[in-house]
């Protein structure tokens, strides 16, 4: 639209605040307006005497409501009257409390107060309609891993990775489990319910086959519940009216949604946060908000039973303790109340259930998964032969879905040393590589008990956080996430300080340039009860400050940050020759190369020797 | 018009911050939960608490719905309310 130039006189009747008037005045000669800025505190003869002058198309006065104030405008608005101003001019007013309604019965022709954006103000001088930025704002949903070639700039190490993956898939090649049967099976019975062609009853009875196949392949927990309806402990299903009163919720949400970008002048990184309160019902609630406050992508995170229980139940099922229910019908409630713009990440990575969990993913619509063999063996209790068996065909399965997969290392939480946890994530992402998927490495921005230990972190959280993201950048051109959630170990149940903890990581994780982070609520800390949903408004609106006052600047790690990163590197090295020296990666996780009982982690027990032959 | 409970709207909890004049953290929780129960909410806790000279800062809060709860903002006529347009 071609602006037409209009002349325009600002009028800070105010005594002392003419900021806002000299911001607009900045923006109108940008735009090509001819204006004349009045100096504060001048008589409103003056102004009329000013305004008789320039016969301006527009007067702009800024005034803060206060007592007596009202008289002064309607003399002035008078005046402009006698001297026929009034009638060839639109006459605005802004300032704190102005509200249109009193504007307008003070003979104004607009009033705008603190809330009214400058893009407003200029819209109505150049006679448009104004579009509130939010509803401009179209967000859209991100591949994180474009743009990265996930070529090895570390030579040695690539070549380690790939004798020790090869030796992986070829242990793997063979072997199968009880998890992997569940998955095809899951897999066969999504698609048979969504063929439409088969007569009703055939369908049903292959349903019934394949769920009676299915239910070979679970533990007792599981089979009760489909054969006998009994629920696990604290596990209820939703009742008709709850689910009624649900989708009319998502619908109006959906209807009323807004958008924000939490990132102020850069791209990166995309903010996400966990989600897992027990019931679906309260997470889309958190889901919910946490769009309307910026959150780019959510984690669905299950019970910590699930992962040790082989199946799945089935239905709408709210859980009364942490972690929601992975099941077909959880899962789609909750991507059918999710902007488009939304990321979604189920979590696969650590038990029992982890190919079909990818299965259930990939089906419901997800866009991310989260697999890493090594934290689920060593911190997460199961098997590690059973998790490696289970774990390189969930990859598979995440290829065959297109969901890209991160790798948490929060092994480092247990002790185990990030150098590690680096080589185990980097093992498990060649995996992914030589499978067709795309992972994305997770390394922690933690207080580790190690980084305690070695005094690390005695001076700032900065460096060696910073060391960790220069020492993957070093080995692998690969999208970097860390998480989860940043600050991990800092946080309190101090609400600021929480809040201030969550912020300030996200302050480093944009100077380091990574792809994105997963935040904590301020209830990180509080563990007697649930997280609140104003606790997580909390901490998004932390960050989105935090970004708006760095903006492209950047915090400054010192010279340790490049020192630790080459000593990390070298520390990977090392392990990755330990686990070839070896002869096995499950071998190297029983035997504690990759994080040992000394370290922290316990290689699991969940699922040991429940692997078989094909 | 039927009167509209806000505490119906309430998502899941209530949380009260204040400066408590007492002569210790013990004493300032026991106020602190006194405080709640003489407003009336039964399930209470203390999310964070810390003494200074002469008193605690402390943030209490009420539960109204934990997860798993049947939410009486779910219901259909609380549960979005849709943006006043001025």
């Amino acid at each position: 639209m071609q602006i037409v130039p209009k002349k325009v006189l600002l009028v800070p009747l105010d005594p002392v605040h003419d900021v806002a008037l000299k911001i607009i005045n900045r923006r109108l000669k940008e735009r090509g307006h001819k204006t004349l800025l009045l100096p504060p505190d001048i008589s409103i003869e003056e102004i009329v005497d000013q305004a008789s002058k320039v016969k301006p198309d527009i007067i702009m006065i800024s005034r803060t409501l206060g007592y007596g104030v009202a008289e002064v405008l309607s003399k002035l608005i008078d005046l402009l009257e006698v001297v026929g101003i009034r009638d060839r001019a639109k006459i605005v007013i802004g300032g704190k409390a102005i509200k249109p309604e009193l504007a307008a019965e003070l003979g104004f022709d607009a009033g705008f107060d603190e809330k009214t954006s400058y893009e407003e103000t200029i819209a109505f001088v150049e006679g448009r309609k104004y579009e509130v930025e939010e509803e401009k704002f179209i967000k859209k949903k991100k591949d994180l891993t474009s743009g990265y070639s996930y070529k090895f700039n570390h030579q040695k190490i690539d070549k380690m990775l790939d004798e020790i993956t090869e030796e992986t898939l070829d242990w793997c090649k063979d072997k199968t489990s009880s998890g992997i049967n569940r998955a095809y099976l899951r897999e066969k019975m999504i698609e048979l319910k969504e063929q439409n062609n088969i007569p009703l009853q055939n369908r049903n009875k292959r349903l019934t086959s394949l769920q009676s196949e299915y239910l070979k392949n679970c533990d007792d927990l599981i089979i009760r519940f489909y054969q006998e309806e009994v629920l696990p402990k604290k596990v209820r299903e939703l009742t008709t009216e709850e689910k009624e009163s649900l989708e009319d919720y998502i619908k109006k949400s959906k209807e009323i949604a807004r958008t924000k970008k939490i990132q102020h002048t850069t791209d990166k990184p995309l903010i996400f946060f966990q989600y897992g309160t027990g019931c679906p019902i309260m997470d889309i609630a958190h889901i919910k908000i946490g769009e309307a406050w910026g959150a780019d992508g959510v984690l669905h995170f299950d019970p910590s039973w699930g992962a040790r229980t082989e199946g799945f139940l089935e239905g709408y099922l709210s859980h009364e303790e942490d972690g929601s229910i992975i099941t077909e019908q959880n899962l789609g409630k909750i991507k059918e109340s999710l902007n488009s713009s939304t990321l979604w990440t189920v979590r696969a990575h650590r038990g029992l259930n982890t190919p079909e969990t990818v299965v259930l993913a990939g089906k419901s619509g997800a866009d991310l998964t989260k697999i890493n063999i090594v934290y689920g063996s060593l911190n997460a209790g199961t098997d590690p032969s059973r998790l490696t068996v289970d774990g390189v065909e969930a990859i598979k399965l995440a290829a065959k879905y297109n969901l890209a997969f991160d790798e948490p290392t929060n092994e480092e939480l247990g002790g185990v040393p990030a150098y590690k946890t680096f080589a185990g994530m980097l093992i498990v992402a060649k995996l992914g590589l030589k499978l067709g998927a795309k992972p994305i490495l997770k390394p922690l921005f933690c207080y580790s008990p190690d980084a305690m230990i070695t005094g690390r972190m005695d001076d700032n959280y900065i460096d060696y956080n910073a060391a960790k993201i220069y020492s993957l950048h070093k080995i692998v051109d690969a999208p970097i996430w860390p998480g989860e959630p940043i600050g991990f170990m800092t946080h309190t149940e101090d609400r600021i300080q929480s809040s201030m903890t969550t912020a300030l990581h996200a302050a480093l994780a944009t100077s380091l340039g990574v792809d994105a982070i997963t935040i904590a609520s301020s209830d990180e800390a509080y563990s007697r009860g649930s997280i609140s949903v104003t606790s997580r408004i909390d901490t998004l609106r932390a960050v989105q400050e935090t970004f708006r006052f760095l903006g492209k600047a950047k915090i400054k790690p010192t010279y340790k940050a490049k020192e630790w990163s080459n000593e990390l590197v070298s520390q990977i090295e090392k392990v990755l020759e330990d686990v070839l020296r070896k002869g096995s990666f499950v071998a190297a996780l029983y035997d504690g190369i990759l994080g040992s009982r000394e370290d922290g982690a316990y290689s699991g027990r969940v699922g040991r020797n429940t692997v078989f032959s094909k | 018009m039927n009167k509209i409970d806000p505490l119906d709207r309430v998502v899941d909890s209530l949380d009260v911050e204040t400066f408590i004049i007492c002569q210790n953290e013990e004493e300032g929780k026991k106020l602190g939960f006194q405080l709640m129960k003489d407003l009336g909410f039964k399930d209470v806790d203390v999310v964070f608490i810390e003494y200074g000279n002469g008193g605690v800062r402390i943030r209490l809060r009420a539960n109204i719905f934990k997860p798993g709860d049947y939410y009486k903002w779910l219901n259909s006529k609380n549960s979005i309310v849709k943006r006043e347009v001025i």
